[in-house]
């Protein structure tokens, strides 16, 4: 069973997507700050894929996502995002795929687009 | 201000304004190929108005000029969304999945992309640390986190 980490700052959104995830038949751990996410992977968890929503707060995804890839560059993973403030998702897709995002999603997306997505993911890596 | 930094700047916008201004490249505004590329995104293949908005940045006032353009074309079909009587899904046509082989931006990517890779990482974490100053230096509320990079 794959295992997939999945970070976002909404706790609703970070139930409905586990549960769903869990569903379609994937062991999902779950983080609300990139800080809480680097720490599980610093402790020993290397998940086989990441989901993660590019702006959390105020954090840096840009970092978070640098210090991943340094650490465990084979981990892959998707990014989320529904955008924020005055940055079009244009440019927060740019910048999260030069980061090294395999897939980018713009929310609201359909759960169909997120399992293939993971699907696809996984299968080439 | 470092000279060399000037004659960079305007070698960027140099390679971007020649793209753009090629005859095949003028036929399409910058704006529509952008709207060109983001219906060409395999989990856009149809979308919406808003969508298109919220994903350029934009009202829906330039979108749906941009969009009633791209259809007197023929690079994009409208039809009522079936889920929602009022809305309009937007798709791309079979010409204007054409068109986009032309799209300028593909141009510079090859550019980029003959460069040796260690030039291309470099190349393209530098260009995601200017988008990052920028975002800064624009005043945005969270920038102060982003400096810290």
């Amino acid at each position: 069973m794959a295992q997939i980490l999945l970070i976002d700052d909404d706790a609703d959104l970070v139930e409905l997507f586990a549960d769903m995830l869990s569903h379609d038949g994937f062991k999902v751990s779950t983080a609300e700050t990139f800080q809480a996410g680097i720490d599980l992977i610093r402790n020993g968890f290397v998940p086989d894929a990441m989901i993660v929503d590019f702006w959390i707060g105020n954090e840096d995804p840009v970092g978070f996502l640098d210090a991943v890839k340094a650490e465990h560059p084979d981990i892959p993973f998707l990014i989320i995002s529904g955008g924020r403030d005055a940055l079009s998702l244009e440019m927060t897709q740019a910048v999260a795929e030069i980061s090294g995002a395999v897939v980018f999603l713009q929310k609201p997306f359909r759960r169909a687009d997120l399992t293939s997505a993971l699907n696809g993911i996984l299968a080439t890596n | 201000m470092i000279k060399k930094d000037v004659a960079a700047a305007i070698l960027m916008e140099k390679i971007v304004r020649d793209v753009y201004s090629n005859k095949g490249s003028r036929e399409v505004q910058p704006l529509q190929w952008s709207i060109l590329r983001y219906l060409d995104r395999a989990s856009a293949k149809s979308s919406d108005l808003t969508s298109i908005a919220r994903f350029l940045g934009l009202t829906l006032s330039p979108i749906s000029r941009a969009v009633q353009t791209l259809e007197k074309r023929g690079f994009v079909t409208k039809r009522p969304d079936p889920q929602s009587g009022r809305a309009v899904v937007i798709s791309l046509s079979d010409e204007g999945q054409a068109i986009l082989e032309a799209d300028p931006i593909l141009k510079i990517a090859g550019k980029i992309n003959a460069l040796p890779e260690a030039e291309r990482e470099q190349f393209r974490t530098a260009l995601r640390s200017l988008w990052l100053l920028e975002q800064i230096e624009d005043g945005d509320a969270d920038g102060a986190d982003l400096a810290h990079r």
